[in-house]
């Protein structure tokens, strides 16, 4: 309950400060010549509602943390047992850490080598190491399934959909 | 054009061979997509849609709903031979289905899962064709007034029905209607919320957000978990599957209750697939001569479950096309997909495009009926799908996901932003705020926007434009009942007494 309640408030407080920012924001937005000659609302005025709005929703949901409706999405209570049941563990503290990490770095890096390095280098070698450090899969088995994989993608991307996708050494040409 | 004569046009189109082949397409993706645990319609319609992209309308609109009905479909086989609910409306039919396959009748629960949806299916198909275009006809009275209290009174409902906190909702959904107003303001021209960005000035585009709220943020989620293998894969032949007569004795009342009530509940925004399921679940048990026996493995349950989620989804479909409002987060990656083909729902997409509309109608008959062909033999074809190492399957996903990203506008800057939802939507997860309705938000946020202004330009900056105008005084009323009854709701049943026992 003490982590519902907190939770609850931290989305409050996030959603407030947001709100602040939009509607800060949203004033300084300058009306162009066009906004000038319109009737109606102007650029910001559409922003500033949506401030408004996150302002009481927040304050609300600050001072109903941790409450919790009846809702028709709450589940009969046989279907306790498919969680009960369920086939998937939770990984240690440390070790999901570690994995979401990895993970992030590895799309960060996949993202800047993707431009230079093309679709195949990049996705090849990045699959890999997203299956050899994440699921401790053998280096020669990670390395063909993300070749397999690229080829797959490239093939219903590329030659089935037309959608070019980026090319060896493609940033630096352009 | 109306009713029998409508439909049959309707026909003519959905059974063109490139049609039939678009339908067949959808259906088996979407099944695939359905198999795979943890990748629910909504994830799996998102990373599809690329694959509609340069085909004409009409065809590309019949893949979407047969992508979105097999997803329904397939998330039924694992949850009764594994007990792992492909997606959470499939939830009790894990329940009941995973009992029967532990007293080896697994192949009659898929079959009777299998031939339930289809009836649910085709009687669901039956009602939208009826009542869509009478309510088409209503909505085309609508103007921006309407238009605006309307989806007011939708993201209200969808907060209300599909999520525990309707504040938690709204706040979800406002959020994703202020993701809409980033970029390039299309009235006057003005930058907003770019902070001097170049990749922002043309906005965030929709699919970049659902496939980094829902594909990304379930990549990271599952991170944290383990995955052994699956046990071991039945094969299972049809004669098997087809249900026994005490079998269909027990389920046919449980499936034409299903089917009304499921429609019904569809047809609400915020009325999905997995509400209905409960619903009709908690009613099946209550009006049941042994209700007992219900956690033990009953058929008429699996029946009854299977049967409501898919009349729901053909009940989605009513305010989809008649008034281009979606209910759920499916509707809404479907309403989005509409959106980048061209075609605008709403009521005047019966008058205009009345080829578009039927003929995705009589293609969802066609759907429902290649899906029962389908799922009967190749059953055991499609669960092989689950003999992939979870690795090699999330690893497909990413990449597949990171492509539909980039597909849209060719820019690496999208995968930033992906990456970024991605992000913030394990977040979400963890503080156990909504997804669903974010994603409405910014589907529906563009619409919003412009209703809201065309609006107080009407009334030269008059609020009272929204008060003065029956019906959508009318929706502001529904909106305020439902935030009231909601919040009392909280209030008075939440669970802050039982926080302070604990404490004294």
């Amino acid at each position: 309950m003490q982590k519902k309640i907190r939770n609850d408030r931290i989305v409050a407080i996030v959603m407030f400060v947001l709100a602040i920012l939009i509607f800060v924001s949203s004033i300084r937005i300058p009306n162009s010549d066009l906004a000038t000659l319109q009737m109606g609302p102007k650029t910001g005025a559409f922003p500033i509602f949506l401030a408004v709005l996150l302002l009481i929703f927040s304050i609300t949901l600050f001072i109903t943390a941790g409450l919790k409706g009846k809702s028709l999405e709450n589940a009969p209570e046989e279907a306790e047992k498919v969680q009960n049941d369920a086939i998937m563990i939770e990984e240690s503290f440390s070790s999901r850490i570690w994995r979401l990490a990895s993970f992030l770095i590895l799309m960060c890096v996949y993202f800047i080598i993707l431009p230079y390095a093309g679709f195949m280098v990049s996705t090849t070698v990045l699959g890999a190491v997203f299956l050899i450090t994440l699921f401790k899969e053998r280096v020669s088995k990670s390395l063909l399934s993300a070749f397999v994989i690229s080829i797959l993608c490239y093939l219903i991307f590329e030659l089935g959909l037309g959608i070019p996708l980026p090319a060896f050494l493609q940033a630096i040409k352009h | 054009m109306e009713g029998f004569e409508a439909l049959l046009y309707g026909f003519q189109i959905a059974l063109k061979p490139i049609n039939l082949w678009y339908a067949f397409l959808g259906v088996v993706f979407g099944t695939i997509i359905g198999v795979l645990p943890g990748i629910g319609p909504v994830t799996g319609v998102a990373i599809l849609l690329p694959l509609t992209f340069g085909k004409e309308p009409t065809g590309a609109l019949i893949m979407l709903a047969g992508i979105y009905y097999g997803a329904m479909y397939g998330g039924s086989t694992t949850s009764i031979l594994f007990n792992i609910p492909g997606e959470s409306a499939s939830v009790m039919t894990a329940v009941e289905g995973y009992e029967l396959a532990k007293k080896g009748r697994a192949a009659p629960a898929l079959g009777m899962s299998a031939i339930g949806s289809f009836i649910a299916g085709t009687f669901g198909i039956i009602l939208l064709s009826f009542f869509a275009p009478k309510i088409a006809v209503i909505a085309l009275k609508f103007g921006p007034p309407e238009y605006f209290c309307l989806l007011l009174c939708a993201y209200t409902l969808v907060a209300a029905l599909s999520t525990n906190n309707i504040i938690k909702g709204l706040l979800s959904v406002v959020a994703g209607i202020f993701i809409t107003t980033i970029g390039m303001d299309s009235m006057t021209g003005e930058a907003r919320f770019t902070f001097g960005v170049t990749g922002l000035v043309d906005g965030i585009p929709f699919i970049v957000v659902a496939i980094g709220l829902f594909a990304v943020a379930e990549i990271i989620v599952n991170l944290e978990r383990s995955h052994p293998p699956v046990a071991q894969l039945q094969s299972f032949r049809v004669r098997e599957m087809l249900p026994t007569i005490s079998d269909w004795k027990e389920s046919i009342g449980p499936i034409i209750r299903a089917t009304g009530l499921g429609f019904l509940i569809g047809v609400l925004p915020g009325g999905g697939a997995t509400i209905t399921s409960f619903i009709v679940y908690g009613m099946e048990k209550s009006i049941s001569k042994h209700p007992e026996k219900f956690g033990t493995g009953v058929i008429g349950a699996v029946a009854s479950v299977e049967s409501s989620n898919n009349a729901a989804s053909a009940g989605a479909f009513v305010p989809l096309l008649t008034l281009g409002i979606p209910g759920s987060g499916t509707t809404a990656v479907l309403l989005a997909g509409f959106m980048l083909l061209g075609i605008s729902p709403g009521p005047t997409l019966f008058t205009f495009h009345p080829d578009v509309v039927w003929g995705l109608i009589a293609s969802m008959y066609i759907g429902n009926v290649m899906l029962l062909v389908l799922n009967l033999p190749l059953i055991s074809l499609f669960i092989q799908i689950l003999r992939l190492p979870y690795p090699i399957m999330a690893l497909f996903i990413i990449i597949f996901s990171v492509l539909g990203a980039y597909s849209m506008t060719n820019d690496i800057f999208m995968l930033w932003i992906a990456l970024f939802f991605g992000i913030l939507g394990y977040i979400m997860r963890k503080l156990d705020v909504p997804l669903p309705p974010m994603l409405l938000g910014v589907v529906l946020g563009g619409m919003t926007e412009s209703n809201f202004r065309q609006s107080l330009s009407l009334s030269e900056g008059s609020w009272m434009i929204f008060l003065q105008r029956p019906l959508s005084l009318t929706f502001l009323i529904i909106l305020m009942i439902t935030l009231i009854v909601q919040m009392i709701i909280i209030v008075r049943h939440g669970n802050r007494r039982s926080f302070e026992s604990e404490d004294s």
